[in-house]
């Protein structure tokens, strides 16, 4: 029997099915988002099932979670992203005490209590300024891949210093900078420090380590150590760190 | 003989200060050449402007960038340090009447983000405070309290409260918050007297009703009264005299640096240097006597300049008002670069600039003075003194720069910008100008550019 | 019969003395404004100048400067409207004499304000008796906290403030409601605008109870019953206390009392978390958050609504989330 956890995200759904005797994973898949959330998502779930070898009656329960997890209606329930990726980082890193997530259109900082609950949490409020989408705009207006910007970054002598807290206006500060001959991997050292920095400053004073990093933005190179240089301590990423909220459904579907 | 003058790099100023030095220029304890700065201060930015490249220029630059020596020095002496918050030229005034007592302004700290180009930390150390870019640069001073790498924690704390700003009051309530405890005082919103009110003349051409006057005068003798215990002498009548003269000798030459400034047919001191010689009336920059000396010899300097033709920039130089100061030191190398010159300022704090009465009590003198705060009236008010001056000074153009988060801003500049331009026709323009403005520097440079074509065009 | 509506949103507006002078207080509630606000501009003070610049019929607009946005909107007000604007000072130090003297002075210049307007000079009795009267219309507001909603119970202070002399009150004859289920939360924060009011029911559906409305709007600034030995020999002197000494703010310099009493009010109802409603550029609120959370050590939950507008999406986000920490 399997538990299943759909995060519906902004950019992707992902799905989790977790063995509920074990507890471990059985499958996971991944979809982009896009027109007809609810039959992408069942598409999904129906492709994990049948190359595992599993029928509809092996479910126990699904577990919706995400930007469009009401959307989900095969779901028995729904639970907030914040809660789930909560769950699924304590689970691949039993230790941590802190969990940055940066979305493609949001960012949480979580800090976990015991058995992975979550003691409290922030969110960024304004703009995609302090998001995935920030490095995506970058990236386009560089003319690159978004995993091209970690060596980038990494060749940077002199981080360019972004002070927008739209990215409209970030958007205006960049092409300002390339006009005044600011290297790419400077822009791109100062984009990612522009994010981390911003999650910083939601973290408040002492930041609880160990701290981990997960969803989609954690697989682009670079912004771990962005984070590490503004949190002021390491920052390990979570493994399959797009899975996490995936992961910490099914785990609340299993319970 | 004067030379011609000229806006100089850092680089360049390593040659030229060996050549004064050759020349015998004499220096005070706190000179040496301006790199040292940045080897040893880290103030990086340095290396990005520009300056004038007088003698008495590098005194001001050395006083500015040696202030908290200055103030550790004074801690080392025993002396007491008085942090007088928001008021911007009240407080200090009385601080200084006062003995063994050294005021300095922790809100000055909002430079350091652009001098050291965010490498103190503390703009991180404000936003993990809960302080974030929605507030005004100023929200540096609470990591300075935080890192007290840049200044001793003073022994005392005013702040002024009411008619000032939200951002600072917020910002100095969080500073309390961390454990710093603060005489608050308040400054009503100035307004015009009722017909039934007598009508007090204040400084700078305003005008309030007395009983305004005489509720400022009794929140300065709660202030006043604090810093007689703090100073274990109480502070007279006759000290705060010789206090209001000292201030108002340092005001008369600051005026008259501005008006050979913004007047002379060739702009014989630079916009950079102006704007940190303006500066010095709010607290005198830690030593109230040195203040006046290296004034002095900066107006000197203007004084020979124009008698002998010369300045840093030529006569076609466009004059420009600016309005608000700027969190970036390098915009105001960019309106130069751009072919303006500064011709006329309202940097928040006209009222500082102004003689404080000398026939009057000195509380009540103080008073006066501190209600004539442009903050503590409306924007109309602030708008009638810019034009008043912008008038006097022949600008013909407006530059209203906003201060980012700062939410006084957001209201003020479409009233000034209309007023100014239905009253002197003058074009306006507005820019936003954060602590490092490198990335808008375009940006800044077409605004800035726009507006001198403009009045070029006009001219012709 | 009224000599007309005087219009204003401050809580430290006394609704008595404009009531004394013959006028009839209304604390408005600001519907959104046409445009939206420049960056840097409060929402509400900007839809509280489009709003009360749009009334045609109000004798007067009164705005304060318990904040500094509000009290640059004045400005903004007058050149808009013909309505005669007074922008009275209202303190924000409040531990020396001389800003009670302030404040009562104030008052007293806002009396002549309205007697220049045609209003009646306050007299004693007059004071008093509409004191008093506005003392029981609380109290019956006050009593209906456990037969009302959350919502329908911030109305109604809203309502009651917005027009003291149509508030009817609740009929007791259907009793209290039953508790509601759920964690008890505050909800804290500057005032609410017609649009924000549904927070309190996305709160009551997302798995919590307000157990307290701690906004500009709600009961944080619903005066305390006056000192009735002082009121009828010093009535004016009794009403300047209740309100300047008595409205808990976090604008007040210092704003420790603010804290003493959320501590107090965390206590009496149990409240398990808070959350905190404010506007982007509101400083006053915005630079609390922290303080807030670090202070309380209760879950904190900041609801920035922007531009006036509660994204539901992200706010029923943020309200789940924040219920499944609570719980």
């Amino acid at each position: 029997m399997v538990s299943v956890g759909v995060d519906a995200g902004s950019r992707a759904i992902k799905i989790v099915l977790l063995d509920t005797g074990s507890r471990e994973v059985v499958a996971s898949g991944i979809v982009a988002q896009g027109v007809g959330c609810n039959d992408l998502a069942n598409d999904l779930l129906r492709d994990l099932m049948e190359r595992s070898g599993l029928g509809p009656g092996d479910v126990t329960r699904v577990v919706a979670t995400g930007y469009a997890r009401n959307m989900i209606d095969f779901a028995d329930t729904t639970v907030t992203e914040i809660t789930c990726h909560a769950r699924g980082v304590h689970r691949v890193a039993p230790n941590a005490a802190t969990v940055v997530e940066i979305g493609g259109q949001d960012s949480k900082l979580l800090r976990l209590g015991p058995g992975g609950s979550v003691r409290d949490f922030s969110m960024n409020d304004r703009c995609a300024a302090g998001t995935g989408r920030f490095l995506e705009v970058v990236a386009d207006r560089l003319g690159v891949a978004l995993d091209g910007l970690g060596p980038m970054a990494a060749r940077s002598q002199r981080p360019a210093s972004i002070s927008s807290t739209c990215i409209v206006f970030a958007e205006t500060e960049i092409i300002g900078l390339l006009s005044t001959g600011t290297s790419p991997d400077d822009i791109v050292a100062g984009v990612q420090n522009s994010i981390a920095i911003r999650i910083a400053a939601m973290a408040g004073r002492g930041v609880v380590a160990p701290v981990v990093f997960t969803g989609g933005v954690a697989i682009v190179p670079g912004m771990d150590r962005a984070l590490e240089s503004a949190l002021g301590c390491p920052v390990s990423i979570a493994p399959n760190p797009q899975f996490t909220g995936a992961l910490g459904a099914a785990i609340m579907a299993a319970a | 003989m004067i030379g011609q003058p000229q806006r100089i790099t850092l680089d360049e100023w390593d040659f030229r200060y060996a050549e004064l030095c050759g020349q015998g220029m004499v220096e005070p304890s706190y000179g040496g050449p301006l790199r040292r700065h940045v080897d040893d201060g880290g103030d990086t930015r340095l290396l990005r402007l520009r300056y004038d490249d007088s003698a008495a220029a590098l005194r001001l630059w050395n006083f500015l960038l040696t202030e908290e020596d200055r103030l550790r020095e004074a801690r080392a002496q025993e002396k007491l340090l008085v942090g007088a918050m928001k008021d911007l030229g009240t407080v200090p005034v009385m601080a200084y009447s006062a003995p063994n007592v050294v005021a300095f302004y922790p809100d000055g700290a909002w430079w350091i983000p652009c001098v050291m180009e965010m490498n103190a930390g503390l703009m991180s150390i404000a936003s993990s405070l809960g302080l974030d870019e929605t507030f005004c640069p100023v929200r540096a001073m609470v990591g300075a309290f935080v890192t007290q790498a840049h200044f001793p924690i003073p022994d005392m704390l005013t702040c002024s409260v009411g008619a000032t700003c939200d951002d600072f009051s917020a910002i100095a309530q969080r500073l309390e918050g961390l454990g710093h405890p603060i005489l608050w005082w308040e400054i009503p919103g100035r307004r015009k007297p009722d017909p039934d009110e007598r009508a007090i003349a204040l400084p700078g051409g305003f005008e309030a009703p007395a009983c305004q006057v005489e509720f400022v005068q009794s929140e300065l003798e709660r202030v006043k009264a604090a810093i007689s215990d703090l100073s274990g002498a109480p502070l007279g009548d006759e000290a705060l005299c010789e206090g209001i003269r000292a201030a108002n000798h340092i005001r008369r030459i600051l005026s008259e640096l501005r008006t050979l400034a913004f007047t002379a047919p060739k702009c014989p001191m630079p916009a950079l240097e102006m704007l940190i010689a303006e500066m010095l009336a709010i607290h005198f920059c830690s030593d109230r006597d040195e203040a006046a000396v290296v004034l002095g010899e900066l107006l000197d300097e203007a004084r020979a300049r124009v008698e002998a033709g010369v300045g840093v920039l030529g006569a076609e130089a466009v004059r420009v008002f600016w309005v608000n100061p700027v969190a970036d030191l390098r915009v105001m190398n960019l309106l130069e670069d751009c072919g303006g010159r500064i011709c006329g300022t309202e940097y928040l704090f006209a009222h500082a600039l102004d003689a404080i009465p000398e026939d009057l009590p000195p509380m009540e003198a103080l008073a006066r003075m501190a209600l004539a705060d442009p903050m503590a009236g409306s924007s109309a008010d602030r708008a009638e003194r810019a034009i008043g001056d912008a008038g006097r000074f022949g600008s013909e153009a407006v530059l209203i720069s906003r201060i980012p988060g700062a939410s006084h801003c957001a209201y003020e500049g479409a009233v000034i910008g209309e007023m100014v331009k239905s009253r002197l026709g003058l074009p306006v323009v507005e820019v936003e100008v954060p602590p490092i403005a490198d990335a808008l520097m375009p940006t800044l440079r077409t605004r800035i550019e726009a507006l001198i074509e403009t009045v070029l065009a006009w001219r012709n | 019969m009224t000599r007309g509506r005087v219009i204003y949103s401050c809580p430290f507006i006394p609704a008595e003395w404009v009531r004394a002078h013959g006028f009839a207080p209304s604390r408005i509630i600001p519907r959104l404004a046409a445009t939206s606000p420049n960056a840097g501009m409060c929402a509400y003070a900007q839809a509280f100048a489009d709003t009360a610049a749009r009334d045609e019929d109000a004798a007067a607009i009164i705005v304060t400067t318990i904040c500094d946005q509000m009290r640059r909107s004045a400005e903004k007000i007058a050149a808009k409207t013909r309505t005669p604007v007074f922008l009275m000072n209202v303190p924000h130090t409040w531990q020396n004499p001389g800003s009670h003297k302030l404040y009562r002075d104030e008052i007293e210049r806002l009396g002549r304000f309205f007697v220049s307007l045609g209003g009646e000079p306050a007299s004693n009795d007059g004071l008093v008796r509409v004191m008093k009267g506005f003392d029981e219309a609380r109290a019956c507001v006050r009593g209906s906290r456990s037969m009302l909603t959350a919502r329908h119970y911030s109305e109604s202070i809203a309502s009651f403030n917005h027009d003291p002399s149509a508030y009817v009150g609740v009929s007791s004859s259907s009793g209290p409601l039953a508790p509601a289920a759920g964690a008890p939360v505050a909800i804290i924060g500057g005032p609410l605008m017609g649009e924000s009011f549904v927070i309190l029911d996305l709160i009551e559906r997302t798995g919590g109870y307000v157990a307290l409305d701690g906004t500009e709007t709600g009961e944080r600034t619903l005066p305390a019953p006056f000192d009735r030995r002082r009121l009828n020999d010093d009535p004016l002197g009794t009403l300047c206390e209740t309100y300047f000494g008595g409205i808990p703010d976090p604008a007040r310099r210092p704003n420790s009392e603010f804290f003493k009493w959320l501590g107090r009010m965390i206590e009496e109802r149990g409240i398990r978390g808070l959350i905190v409603v404010h506007y982007l550029w509101c400083d006053i609120w915005r630079a609390e958050l922290r303080r807030i959370a670090e202070w309380s050590k209760l879950p904190v939950l900041p609801l920035d609504a922007g531009d006036g507008r509660l994204d539901p999406t992200r706010t029923m986000l943020r309200l789940e989330a924040f219920f499944e920490v609570t719980r």
